[in-house]
């Protein structure tokens, strides 16, 4: 079957793939449409349900949402480019063509604003279809120029192998080389293209591809959200099958491996969703995302200066993002790099001033290294911004001792055990205070509220420093070997 | 004296939102000193699947809040877990909605 015979056999066919995902079509379909009506002014909510009913074989109620998304955002260049393929699934291919044609017209080339390299994908690959596969490539090669190492570089190599191979061009086996070398999932979703021996170009399994994939890649969007529906169910097996066939259809190695990372995260398996994520980032070293989720997966392994290189690589690429230089700082604290740590902790500040948790943790940092004043003061400013607890204003009290101002110090700690009553430490701190100053009464109150909220842990601690205390003053032997009631008990033995 | 594991708390912490499906961007989570601190507006991520909120009590969000907040209590090394929900507020050992002025006087 030659590209013309391919022209008259226009009208791609639907892979009905409800039949597949009958649950999570149905799950999906209801919290789209649930959002949809909480939320109408979201557009992309509009999109998916547009790409929910192309997938269901209804493209005249695909038409409806997709052209809502647009109402809502005209910019909006993935709902743009997926009215094309509803409207050439209604058997209107001219006025598919002419809809991404004139999006093309509309958007600057060598502006400022990007260019929009899916629509051009979609317009090249329908002239494909339709047998002008070199005007296509003219079109492809065009819109390229740019995006040669994008996270898309494969999904264009792909259209372009089709296209090249189409119109009988040698460069198609190199190009088709390339994909396979740089996959093992590219390797098997193309093996059938290189016949035995590798010599000759499978030209019918071109030609099948090209008629019956499903020419939309922007339903890679809606498997992740079927992939990431079934998660939510439990459903592991299922969700992987989903993500494999976002893969097939974006060619996007860089989203596929992040999703996956997202999977096994889901799952609490730290170290499959960590290789997932570092072939994210391998496939695509400014995924930002990717080095973050693969930051936090190797902290939780304790491979803390593995974790320092993502989050450095992730402020690097993404300098004004406050939460990663906040948990950068945060990881240079765990791996005793103060001076890095407070220079992380100051940037995510100077990003954004109101962020409560960095200006504890730089207040934390201050007064551990000696500097008390301005700890204390940006422990004020974090109480300020709303950050209560009574850990706060133990730390506040514990400044105040140290700079000898017990009254202040008493306030703090009285204040943060109303905070939290439950609290032990503050209890603990309080009950010392109250000695020191003679009031015995209000000492014994404390300790008691200590013992009360204390764990058995933080009780042996607390013990084990009283008996040091008093051995090192010379007033304590430590002989006790267990309780009154059990020395009562062996003295009873005894007698 | 090595720092406090802030880091892996927090991390620990916000792999604990994850998994109930709560949406993050609307929320800011951290540790400070092996204190979590959790605060925004709590609710689900928009992929939770619909039929299973209706399915769940009137008060879903105040379960999702006492179950959440049991989870982070137990991840090793958090000395105290304070939750600032827009919304909500904690009575004793349970979570109720909280009643605004306005919605008093029309009481």
């Amino acid at each position: 079957m030659g590209a013309h015979d391919l022209a008259q056999s226009a009208e791609p066919r639907l892979t009905p793939r409800v039949d597949l995902f009958v649950d999570a079509y149905a799950e999906a379909l209801e919290t789209l449409s649930a959002q949809a009506a909480e939320h109408p002014e979201f557009a992309d909510v509009q999109n998916r349900l547009g790409l929910l009913f192309y997938l269901a074989g209804e493209p005249d109620r695909a038409v409806d949402h997709h052209q809502r998304a647009l109402a809502i955002n005209s910019e909006y260049v993935a709902a743009a480019s997926s009215l094309g393929y509803a409207l050439e699934r209604t058997g209107d291919p001219e006025r598919a063509h002419a809809h991404w044609q004139a999006v093309l017209d509309r958007a600057p080339r060598g502006g400022r604003r990007p260019d929009h390299p899916g629509v051009a994908l979609d317009l090249a690959m329908a002239l494909g279809r339709r047998g002008e596969s070199e005007r296509g490539l003219r079109l492809l090669v065009r819109h390229e120029k740019g995006h040669e190492e994008g996270r898309h570089r494969h999904l264009f190599a792909r259209e372009r192998f089709l296209l090249l191979a189409l119109a009988g061009r040698e460069e198609a086996r190199e190009v088709l080389d390339r994909l396979i070398g740089a996959s093992s999932h590219f390797k098997a979703y193309f093996a059938e293209f290189h016949l035995a021996g590798g010599e000759e170009l499978n030209r019918p399994a071109v030609e099948r591809l090209m008629q019956e994939r499903d020419p939309n890649y922007n339903l890679a969007d809606i498997y992740t959200y079927l992939g990431l529906t079934f998660a939510a169910c439990g459903e592991l097996a299922k969700a992987e099958r989903e993500l494999g066939s976002a893969l097939a259809a974006g060619f996007d190695l860089a989203s596929y491996h992040a999703q996956r990372g997202q999977l096994w995260s889901l799952a609490g398996d730290d170290e499959r969703s960590a290789v997932e994520f570092a072939a994210a980032i391998a496939a695509d070293p400014a995924n930002v995302q990717a080095r973050i989720e693969l930051g936090s997966d190797l902290a939780r392994c304790r491979r803390v200066e593995e974790a320092i290189a993502q989050f450095e690589e992730a402020g690097r690429l993404e300098p004004n993002y406050a939460d990663v230089q906040y948990q950068l700082g945060l990881l240079y604290l765990e791996a005793e790099r103060s001076e890095d740590a407070e220079r992380c902790l100051a940037r995510a500040l100077k990003t954004n001033p109101g962020f409560a948790l960095a200006r504890a943790s730089l207040a934390l940092l201050c007064a551990r290294n000696g500097r008390d004043d301005e700890g204390l003061q940006h422990y004020e400013r974090a109480l300020r911004a709303g950050l209560r607890s009574a850990d706060i204003y133990l730390s506040i009290a514990l400044i105040h001792l140290r700079k000898g101002d017990p009254k202040k110090a008493a306030k703090a700690l009285e204040v943060g055990a109303k905070v939290n009553p439950r609290y032990a430490p503050i209890h603990y701190h309080l009950g010392r205070l109250y000695q020191q100053r003679g009031q015995k009464g209000r000492a014994y109150a404390a300790w008691r509220e200590f013992f009360h909220a204390a764990e058995e842990t933080q009780l042996t601690e607390r013990l084990e420093s009283f008996r040091g205390e008093l051995g090192r003053a010379g007033r304590f032997a430590p002989v006790v070997q267990g309780t009154r009631g059990q020395e009562k008990r062996a003295q009873g033995k005894r007698g | 004296m090595p720092g406090p594991p802030d880091h892996s708390i927090t991390s620990r912490a916000r792999a604990v939102l994850r998994r109930h499906w709560i949406d993050t961007g609307s929320l800011t989570c951290g540790s400070v000193n092996g204190v979590v601190y959790l605060r925004g507006t709590l609710r689900r991520d928009p992929l939770y699947p619909a039929h299973r909120l209706a399915s769940a009590t009137a008060d879903e969000l105040l379960h999702l809040v006492h179950a959440v907040e049991r989870d982070l209590v137990t991840i090793e090394g958090v000395k105290d877990v304070i939750v600032d929900i827009e919304g909500l507020e904690r009575k004793g050992d349970h979570w109720e909605r909280m009643i605004l002025p306005s919605q008093r006087s029309q009481d």
